[in-house]
C-alpha cells in the first residue's frame, strides 16, 4: 500500500517537476505514523483491562512465576539456596558453592529479579485492574498470590520492597518484616471476605482451582495459618489470634482434594523436570538417614535408587550425599553413586509426569494445627491427633501406604540412622510415634514430619528449619563461609548487588534498621526468635 | 569434506587464468612541471587496472596501456591529470603545482566536491591495495590504521566476523556510535562487511556530524562513503584478481606443563581443573566410554594440546570483472567468490557477490539513467559466539587439562551399550562444559545470508543550471539460521536440539534532489539544492526452538519436544526535507549551509518533527594572502553542525507480550511518552596544507556534544519496572586528528613515501539526568560497564582488592588478598589515549613494498579468559608455588602490589580460585594495559613491465605477497586486546574466549586483459 503511494509519486514528478511539491506534501503526511508505531505482536495494558480473558492469562503467568515456574528461575532462586539449606538435597556439581554456604551474588540477583522483575509487576497489574473493575473475586485471588510471593521474599532477605512496590521511582524503600507480616494478615482478611460466598473468576486461567472462589478462600485461610505459626516466637499473641481465626473460619485445606497445586502444561512445565536433566542435585545424607531410619515408604516416591545400587551395604539402594562436599570429592562423579529424585519429577522423555507445582497442601495444614495445639492455641484437636492425621494425609497423597501400613508407620519407634553405616552418627533420635511427654521432642517430631511431607517445597522447609531448628541436619563437610559454621545453616540471604547498585539508599537503610544491623548470612530475621 | 572444498577452490583459482586476449601498447613520455622541469617520481596509473609506474630521474616513464584507457598522472603537491590513451604512443604531461587539494572527495548524497571547498575533515582512503590484502574478508578492516581517528576492533566470530567501527569516540548511550555507510550516495541498512573490495573505486571517511548533517540521525557518528566502480567509455577490459592467504593462530597465552587433572594435588578424572598431581607415568583414562574408562594412559604434559586444536585457515578469493562502455552506455560487471576456512576447524564461509552497474545517457546527455544491483550470498558454517558462551569451542579448547592428549580429545564420541551416540569427555554430563572437538563437530550452525543492495536513479537537466535527481534504493538482507545440538551436548536438550531463526532487514530510501548551479558573477559561484527523502526501515524475525527432540539427532521441527516460537518486528518511517547551498568567492572562500527537517514515526506526534542545520567556511589562504614559498597550499576550514536523532519503534507505551502456553507478560521497560529527539552538536576546525612540494598535512580539532539522548536507565526492580526511559545526558568528545603524508625520497627508480596518522579523542560524560550521576548499562559476572558523570565514557567496574588508605592491599589470614564483595572498583577504561598508524610505501622499478604499523596507546582490557583459566590452574602463572612452597601475594605474583600486612604463602589453588573463576572473579586482577603496536599489513608486489608484457596476452600483471596481523611489536597482555565479542557498546575492552591473534600470509595475482 505504502509502496504504491511512493511509486506513483515518483512517476508523477518524473514527468512534471512541479509535482515535487505534491511529493513533499505526501512525505510530510504523518497520519499513519501512530499506527505504524504500534507493535502488532504485543498488547497494550489498556487492552488487558478491557478483557477478563486477557487479564486471566496475565493472572496465570503471575501465579506460575510467583511460584518460581521456569527452570532456571527455580534453580537459581530455590534449588541453590533453600533446597540445599533445608537439607533436601546435596549438590554434586563442583561449581555450586552454595552447598558450602557461599552465597553467589549473581544467583541471588536473579532470584530477586525473578520475583520483583517478572512476577510482582504482573501481580500488581492484575490486582489493580481487578480492583478498579470491581471484580472482587479476581482481586481476592490476586491478593493471595501476592501474599505468597512477598512472604517468600521477606523470608529469604528480611526487609524487602513491598508497600512501595511499583512506585516507578529511582528509589524504592524497604518495608520491615514486622510491618509486612501485619499487612499480610490484613490482605488475607480482604481476600477471604471477597472470596466468601462462592462464585468464580478467570475460569481455566486460574491454574490452581479453575476459578473456584470457595477453594481460594481455603487457600487464603491456610496461608494465614502458615504465616501465623511463622511469627509464633516473636509475636505469640498475634500468632495465636490469627491461627485461631484461620481455624475458626472453617475454611482450611484439610483434605487432599483441596491441595493448592499449580497446574502446568507442556509449554509451562514443572521446572524440576528440566533441572533434573542437568544432573546437579542428589538426595542429601540427612534425608537418607531419616527416611531409611523411619523405613518411610515415601522415599520410593520421592527418590530413585542410586544408579550404581547399594553403596553402604545396608541392603537399601537409596543413597544420600552429605552436604558441603569439597571440590576434590566432587571431582569424582557422585551422580551414579547417589539417589536422583524420583522419575515422577523428571523429564517426560524419561517417564516423568510433569507434576503440578507445590504451593500448599493438606498435610502441611495438619502439621501447622498440630504445632498450634502444642502451643496451646484453641484449634479443635490435640497435637498428637493433628500430627497423626498429617502423616496419614501425606501418605495418602502419595499413595505410599495402605491404611494398615500408615498405622504401623505412625506407631513405629524407628529412629533416623547413620547414612554411612555408622561412621557419621544419625542426625536425631526421635521416633515416628508421637512423644506427648516432651514438648520440644514433640515439636521436633511435628516439624520433621512436616519437612518430609513438604518435599519438594524447599521454600517452606527452609523457613521452618530456621524458625524451629528442625529437622536436625547432619553437619556440612565444609563451610567456606566464616559466618556460618558447618553445624548451622544460613539465617538469611545477603542483599543483591543489583539493589546496592540501583537502590543503594533504601538497601542501606534496611541493613542498618533494627531488624538487621548488618547484611550477613548469619543475621536472624525478625521472626527467628526461638 | 574440507579437502574437497579446498580442491574446488583451487580449481576455480586456476581456471580464471584462461581468458581472452586484447591489444596492448606501450605508452611513454616525460612528466614535467609548468616550467618544463622534469618531475622524478611522479606516478602514472592506468585507472582501469590500477597498474602504475613512476617516472625516472629525468621524468621519463613507460607504461603498458590499451587504447581507450585512462592514465592518471599525479605527483605530491601537484594537480592530478587524467589523460585518455589514444593512438599516439607518446604522452608528455606537464603538471601544475600547488593544486593538490583540487583532489575530489565524494561527500554526502554521493556528491563529488573539490576538497578545497570542504569546510570539514574528509579523508580519502586509497582503494588501491585493498583488493590485494583483502583484510580478513571484511572490507571495513582495510581502513584500520589508514584513517586518522578510526578505531576498528574485530569480533571473534571467525571467518565472517563483524567489526566495531568508531570515529571520534563513543557518544550514544542506547543507540549506535558506529558510522553510517553510504554506497553510491545511498545509505545502507547494514555495514559493508560482505562487500567485495574488487568493486570499490574509492572510499572517503567523513568523520564528524559536520560532514554528514544531510543524512540526519545515523550520520551523527560520521559516514563512510563508498563509490563503486563503473564502466568506462570506449573500453572493453577484463580483469582477474586472485588471492590466497593462509591464517594461523598466534596464541599468546602461556600454559603450565607440570600438573594435570584434579584438585588439591590429587589426580582425578572427572574435572576440568588442572590442580592435580605432578605429571609423570600413567593414570586412569578420563574417558566415559566404557571401552576406554578401565584403561590407563600416559599422564604426561601436553604442551601443544591447545595449539593442536587450531587449523591453518585458508582464504581463497577470485574476482573477474568487466569494464565496458560505448558512447551512451557504460557497464561494470563483477563476480567475486570467497572461500574461507577458519583457524577453528569447521568454521567456513562461502560467499558469492555479483555486481552489475549500468549507466545510460539519453537526450544528448541531458537525461542520465543509472542503476546498480549487487547480490551477495554468504553461507557461514559454525560461526563462533566469540564470548564466554557454552557454544564457544574456544572455551573448551583453552581449558583443556594439561595432560589431555590431542588424539584422545579428538576422539570425541562413542556409541554406548544402548546404541546412543555419546560425547567422549573428561567431565561427562557437566552442564556448561564440553569437549571442544565435540562442540565443533556436534553443535553446528549454518547461516545463509542473502543481501541485495541496489538503486535506480534518473538525473535530468531541466535547464542548463538546474538538475533533478530522483532515486530509489534498497538494502535488503535476509538470513536463515539453523543450529543443531546433538544428543549428549551440555545443553538443556533431550535427544538433541534444533533451532531455526529467520530474519529480514529492509532499508528503503526514496529521494529527489533538485540542484541549481550557477556562477552568479565572475567571482561568485552558487550551488543550491533542495531535496526530500522517505526512509522506510522494517526488521522482522521469527525463531523456533524445538526444546529437545523426540527421536535422537533427527533435526526436524516436527520432531520437537517442547516447541517455542517467538517473533519480533520493528518498523519505522522517517520523512525528511532538506536544503543546502554552497557559495564560492573567487575560488578561495566557500560558505556552506545545510538544513534538514525530519519527521519520525517513533516519536510522539507533537514532537516528532525536528530540524537541524550546519554551517561551514573554507578559506584557501594560499590564494588569499602571500605565504612563504615553502607553503604551496594552505586552507583553513571551520564548521558547526547539529544532527538530530529519533529512537526505536514502539517505545511510547508499556506493552505486554503474548507467550507460548497462553501467558501474557508485561514488558520491563516503562513507556517514554514524552520523548524529545536526541541531538548531537559538533564543531570542528582544521588546516590543510602542502609544504615543500612533498608534504601534505591535514589537521583537525573537533568537539561534539550529544544531548537529550534517549536511553533506558536501570531502576530498582521494586519500582515495578526494570528500566525507565530517560531523555538526558551530555556526552562530550573532543580531540585532534592529524594526517601527514611525506614524499621522503625520490631518486631514480626509487620512491619512498610515508603516511602518518594520529588521533587523540577525549570523552567526558558531562551530564546524565537529574539526580543521576552514574549509569550502569551492562554487567555480567566479570564487570559492569558504567558511565560516571565527570569521567570519560565507559568505565569498567569489577571486584577489586580491598585497600588501606595508602593503597596497600588488605590481606586475609590465609594469605589471599581481601576483595570487595561487589563490582565497586573502577578498573579502567578501554578508550585509548591516542591511536595512530605509520605506512611506508617503497617502490623500486617493478617492485613495490608497503608496510603498515598500527599503534594504540592507552586504555585497558579486562580478560575473562584469564580469570577462568587461572582458577582452572592451566596458565603458567598458576604453576608457581605448587611444589608445596605456596605463592606469596605481592612477591611471587602481583609483584606490583604491596600487602598491608605480611603476606603468607598460600596454596596456589586456594589463591587462584579465590580471585579467578567464572562466578565471582576479581576483575582488577585480570585487567591489562591495552596499548599495543602491531605490524598490521605488509605487501610486496612485483608488476611486469610493459616490455615483458608485450610478449604475453596480458595488458597488466602483478603478483604480490600479502601479510596481515603479522605480530605485535609491543603488547603488555597475553591476549589480543582488540579482539572483542560483539559490536555493541558494552563489549569495549572485554575479552572472553576470543580468537587468538590471527596471522595471515598469502599471495595475490592480478591480471588485466
Amino acid at each position: 500500500m505504502k509502496m504504491m503511494k511512493v511509486r506513483m509519486n515518483l512517476k508523477k514528478f518524473f514527468w512534471a517537476p512541479i509535482a515535487c511539491l505534491i511529493f513533499v506534501a505526501t512525505l510530510s503526511c504523518d497520519d499513519d505514523f501512530a499506527e505504524l508505531n504500534t507493535n502488532p505482536l504485543a498488547l497494550s495494558t489498556d487492552k488487558l483491562a478491557s478483557s477478563d480473558v486477557l487479564l486471566g492469562q496475565a493472572f496465570a503467568q503471575a501465579t506460575y512465576t510467583s511460584n518460581m515456574g521456569l527452570h532456571w528461575r527455580m534453580q537459581i532462586s530455590q534449588s541453590l539456596f533453600s533446597d540445599l539449606w533445608s537439607g533436601y538435597y546435596a549438590t554434586t556439581y563442583v561449581g555450586f558453592d552454595s552447598d558450602r554456604f557461599t552465597q553467589v551474588g549473581a544467583w541471588a540477583d536473579l532470584a530477586w529479579g525473578s520475583f520483583y522483575g517478572v512476577a510482582a509487576p504482573q501481580v500488581k497489574v492484575v490486582e489493580d485492574i481487578a480492583t478498579e473493575n470491581g471484580n472482587n473475586i479476581a482481586m481476592g485471588m490476586a491478593k493471595v498470590v501476592k501474599v505468597n510471593g512477598y512472604s517468600r521474599m521477606t523470608d529469604y532477605w528480611g526487609p524487602v520492597p513491598y508497600s512501595s512496590f511499583g512506585n516507578e521511582e529511582l528509589s524504592v524503600p524497604f518495608d520491615s518484616q514486622q510491618t509486612m507480616y501485619a499487612d499480610f494478615f490484613k490482605e488475607l482478611d480482604a481476600a477471604s471476605s471477597a472470596l466468601t460466598g462462592g462464585g468464580s473468576a478467570f475460569g481455566g486461567s486460574d491454574l490452581v482451582y479453575g476459578g473456584n472462589a470457595s477453594k481460594w478462600r481455603k487457600l487464603s485461610e491456610s496461608m494465614r495459618l502458615r504465616l501465623a505459626m511463622r511469627i509464633r516466637y516473636v509475636d505469640p499473641a498475634t500468632s495465636k489470634s490469627e491461627a485461631e481465626k484461620a481455624y475458626n473460619s472453617g475454611a482450611l485445606i484439610t483434605s487432599n482434594d483441596d491441595n493448592a497445586f499449580i497446574a502446568v502444561s507442556g509449554d509451562n512445565r514443572n521446572p524440576l523436570e528440566t533441572i533434573t536433566d542437568w544432573g546437579e542435585f542428589r538426595m542429601s545424607a540427612t534425608m537418607e538417614g531419616i527416611l531409611k531410619g523411619f523405613d518411610d515408604p515415601r522415599r520410593m516416591k520421592y527418590f530413585d535408587p542410586a544408579a550404581s545400587g547399594d553403596q553402604d551395604g545396608d541392603g537399601d539402594p537409596y543413597e544420600g550425599l552429605q552436604n558441603g562436599q569439597t571440590k576434590v570429592y566432587l571431582g569424582t562423579s557422585q551422580n551414579p553413586l547417589t539417589s536422583d529424585v524420583n522419575v515422577y519429577f523428571r523429564d517426560v522423555a524419561q517417564g516423568g509426569v510433569n507434576p503440578p507445582l507445590e504451593w500448599l497442601q493438606a498435610s502441611e495444614v495438619h502439621f501447622l494445627l498440630a504445632e498450634a495445639a502444642l502451643a496451646g492455641y484453641s484449634v479443635g484437636g490435640t497435637a498428637q491427633s493433628y500430627y497423626e492425621s498429617g502423616i496419614k494425609v501425606s501418605m495418602e497423597r502419595w499413595g505410599a501406604a495402605d491404611a494398615a501400613g500408615i498405622a504401623a508407620y505412625t506407631a513405629s519407634n524407628n529412629t533416623p540412622v547413620s547414612f554411612d553405616g555408622g561412621t557419621t552418627p544419625a542426625s536425631s533420635d526421635i521416633t515416628v510415634s508421637f512423644n506427648s511427654a516432651d514438648n520440644e521432642k514433640a515439636l521436633e517430631q511435628i516439624i520433621t514430619q512436616k519437612w518430609i511431607a513438604l518435599f519438594p517445597n524447599g521454600w517452606e522447609a527452609y523457613a521452618e528449619a530456621r524458625r524451629t531448628g528442625y529437622p536436625r541436619q547432619l553437619p556440612r563437610v565444609q563451610s567456606d563461609n566464616p559466618d556460618v559454621p558447618v553445624d548451622q545453616i544460613p539465617a538469611r540471604l545477603i542483599y543483591t548487588s543489583s539493589e546496592y547498585t540501583n537502590n543503594a539508599e533504601a538497601v542501606q537503610a534496611a541493613v542498618s534498621s533494627s531488624e538487621l544491623g548488618s547484611d550477613k548470612n548469619n543475621v536472624k530475621l525478625w521472626w527467628d526468635k526461638k | 569434506m574440507k579437502q574437497k572444498f579446498i580442491k574446488n577452490a583451487l580449481l576455480s583459482f586456476c581456471t580464471l587464468f584462461s581468458a581472452a586476449l586484447f591489444a596492448q601498447q606501450n605508452v611513454s613520455g616525460t612528466v614535467t612541471d609548468d616550467d618544463g622541469v622534469p618531475l622524478p617520481g611522479a606516478t602514472i596509473v592506468v585507472l582501469e587496472t590500477n597498474e602504475g609506474v613512476s617516472t625516472d630521474f629525468d621524468g621519463n616513464y613507460s607504461i603498458s596501456a590499451e587504447d581507450g584507457q585512462t592514465l592518471q598522472f599525479s605527483f605530491v603537491g601537484y594537480q592530478t591529470i587524467d589523460q585518455l590513451v589514444g593512438e599516439s604512443s607518446t604522452i608528455d604531461i606537464s603538471l601544475s603545482a600547488g593544486n593538490a587539494l583540487d583532489e575530489v572527495v565524494v561527500t554526502s548524497l554521493g556528491i563529488s566536491r573539490q576538497k578545497r571547498e570542504l569546510s570539514y575533515a574528509a579523508q580519502n582512503v586509497e582503494a588501491e591495495g585493498i583488493d590485494e590484502s583483502r583484510a580478513n574478508g571484511n572490507l571495513v578492516n582495510s581502513l584500520q590504521g589508514k584513517v586518522a581517528g578510526i578505531s576498528i576492533t574485530t569480533t571473534s566470530q571467525g571467518v565472517n566476523s563483524q567489526s566495531r567501527v568508531i570515529l571520534r569516540g563513543n557518544r550514544s548511550i542506547a543507540g549506535s556510535s558506529q558510522p553510517l555507510y553510504i554506497v553510491d550516495g545511498v545509505p545502507l541498512g547494514g555495514d559493508i562487511q560482505d562487500f567485495s573490495p574488487d568493486d570499490i573505486a574509492s572510499i572517503s571517511v567523513l568523520k564528524g556530524g559536520n560532514a554528514a548533517a544531510l543524512y540526519g540521525s545515523r550520520a551523527q557518528n560520521g559516514a563512510i562513503i563508498i563509490t563503486t566502480k563503473s564502466g568506462k567509455k570506449d573500453t572493453f577490459d577484463v580483469n582477474i584478481n586472485s588471492t590466497v592467504t593462509f591464517d594461523s593462530a598466534d596464541i599468546l597465552l602461556e600454559f603450565q606443563n607440570e600438573y594435570g587433572s584434579g584438585n588439591s594435588g590429587t589426580f582425578t578424572t572427572f574435572t576440568t581443573d588442572s590442580w592435580g598431581a605432578k605429571m609423570g607415568g600413567s593414570k586412569a583414562h578420563w574417558s566415559n566410554n566404557p571401552e576406554l574408562s578401565g584403561t590407563s594412559i600416559p599422564y604426561q604434559a601436553q604442551p601443544n594440546n591447545v595449539q593442536d586444536f587450531f587449523d591453518t585457515g585458508v582464504n581463497i578469493s577470485n574476482n573477474i570483472s568487466l569494464v565496458a562502455g560505448g558512447e551512451k552506455m557504460r557497464t561494470f560487471f563483477s563476480y567475486t567468490n570467497d572461500l574461507r576456512t577458519g583457524i577453528v576447524p569447521n568454521n567456513e564461509l562461502e560467499r558469492h557477490s555479483i555486481n552489475l552497474k549500468i549507466d545510460n545517457e539519453m537526450m544528448d546527455g541531458k537525461l542520465r539513467l543509472s542503476s546498480r544491483v549487487n547480490y551477495i550470498k554468504s553461507i557461514t558454517n559454525n560461526s563462533l559466539p566469540g564470548w564466554e558462551s557454552y557454544d564457544n569451542p574456544l572455551r573448551g579448547a583453552y581449558r583443556l587439562p594439561r595432560n589431555v592428549r590431542t588424539q584422545d580429545a579428538a576422539n570425541f564420541e562413542f556409541t554406548d551399550a544402548a546404541g546412543n551416540n555419546k560425547q567422549n569427555y573428561w567431565k561427562p554430563l557437566d552442564n556448561g562444559n564440553g569437549n571442544p572437538y565435540w562442540v565443533i563437530n556436534r553443535n553446528n550452525s549454518e547461516r545463509v545470508g542473502d543481501r541485495i543492495v541496489g538503486y535506480a536513479s534518473v538525473e535530468y537537466d531541466i535547464m542548463d543550471d538546474l538538475t533533478l535527481l530522483v532515486r530509489s534504493a534498497i538494502d535488503n538482507r535476509t538470513s536463515n539460521n539453523e543450529r543443531r545440538y546433538w544428543n549428549d551436548s551440555y545443553i538443556i536438550a533431550q535427544n538433541g536440539n534444533y533451532n531455526v531463526t529467520n530474519g529480514s532487514a529492509l532499508e528503503w530510501n526514496n529521494d529527489f534532489l533538485l540542484t541549481y548551479k550557477k556562477d552568479l558573477t565572475d567571482d561568485i559561484s552558487l550551488s543550491a539544492s533542495l531535496g526530500a527523502n522517505n526512509r522506510v526501515v522494517k526488521n522482522e524475525s521469527s525463531a523456533i526452538n524445538t526444546g529437545g527432540l523426540n527421536a535422537p539427532n533427527v533435526f526436524a521441527i516436527s520432531n520437537a519436544q517442547q516447541l517455542t516460537a517467538t517473533q519480533s518486528i520493528g518498523e519505522k518511517e522517517v520523512n525528511s526535507l532538506y536544503a543546502f547551498a554552497n557559495v564560492g568567492y573567487k575560488n578561495y572562500a566557500f560558505l556552506d549551509f545545510t538544513y534538514r527537517q525530519d519527521t519520525s514515526s517513533t516519536l510522539p506526534i507533537d514532537t516528532n518533527t525536528y530540524g537541524y542545520y550546519s554551517a561551514g567556511l573554507s578559506l584557501v589562504l594560499s590564494d588569499l594572502i602571500d605565504l612563504p614559498s615553502s607553503i604551496d597550499f594552505m586552507k583553513f576550514r571551520a564548521s558547526y553542525a547539529e544532527v538530530g536523532n529519533d529512537t526505536d519503534p514502539y517505545k511510547l507505551s508499556r506493552l505486554a507480550d503474548l507467550q507460548n502456553g497462553g501467558f501474557i507478560a508485561l514488558q520491563g521497560t516503562s513507556p517514554a511518552s514524552n520523548l524529545k529527539p536526541e541531538m548531537t552538536k559538533s564543531f570542528e576546525f582544521g588546516l590543510d596544507a602542502t609544504l615543500f612540494n612533498r608534504v601534505n598535512l591535514d589537521l583537525t580539532y573537533y568537539k561534539s556534544n550529544s544531548l537529550d539522548q534517549l536511553f533506558a536507565q536501570n531502576v530498582p526492580t521494586g519500582s515495578g519496572v526494570s528500566s525507565k526511559f530517560i531523555n538526558g545526558a551530555d556526552i562530550e568528545n573532543s580531540g585532534i586528528e592529524a594526517f601527514i603524508n611525506v614524499g621522503v625520497l625520490t631518486k631514480g627508480d626509487f620512491l619512498w613515501d610515508v603516511s602518518f596518522n594520529y588521533a587523540a579523542n577525549k570523552s567526558k560524560v558531562l551530564r546524565l539526568a537529574e539526580g543521576l550521576d552514574q549509569l550502569n548499562y551492562g554487567n555480567d559476572f566479570m564487570r559492569s560497564f558504567r558511565l560516571d558523570v565527570g569521567m570519560p565514557w565507559g568505565s569498567m567496574y569489577s571486584r577489586g582488592f580491598e585497600r588501606d588508605s595508602q593503597g596497600r592491599v588488605l590481606m586475609n589470614a590465609n594469605g589471599t588478598p581481601t576483595v570487595t564483595s561487589g563490582q565497586t572498583v573502577n578498573v579502567g577504561n578501554f578508550n585509548p589515549d591516542w591511536i595512530g598508524g605509520i605506512t611506508n610505501t617503497f617502490s623500486y622499478k617493478n617492485f613495490d613494498l608497503r608496510v603498515q604499523i598500527d599503534i594504540r596507546q592507552g586504555g585497558d582490557v579486562i580478560s575473562f579468559t584469564r580469570s577462568i583459566l587461572s582458577s582452572d590452574g592451566v596458565l603458567a602463572v598458576t604453576g608457581i608455588g605448587r611444589d608445596g612452597s605456596g605463592v606469596v601475594f605481592g612477591t611471587d605474583v602481583y609483584a606490583n602490589e604491596t600487602p598491608a600486612s605480611t603476606a603468607t604463602a598460600v596454596d596456589p589453588e586456594t589463591f587462584w580460585t579465590s580471585i579467578g573463576g567464572r562466578n565471582a572473579p576479581v576483575g582488577e586482577a585480570f585487567t591489562y594495559d591495552a596499548s599495543n603496536v602491531r605490524l598490521r599489513e605488509l605487501t610486496l608486489g612485483y608488476s611486469l613491465d610493459s616490455a615483458t608484457l608485450g610478449t604475453t596476452p596480458f595488458k597488466s600483471a602483478k603478483i604480490s605477497i600479502v601479510g596481515r596481523n603479522l605480530g605485535f611489536l609491543k603488547n603488555d597482555s597475553d591476549i589480543d586486546p582488540e579482539a572483542i565479542h560483539g559490536v555493541g557498546a558494552t563489549n569495549d575492552g572485554y575479552e572472553a574466549f576470543s580468537l587468538p591473534n590471527t596471522r595471515s600470509i598469502g599471495l595475490n595475482l592480478k591480471l588485466g586483459f
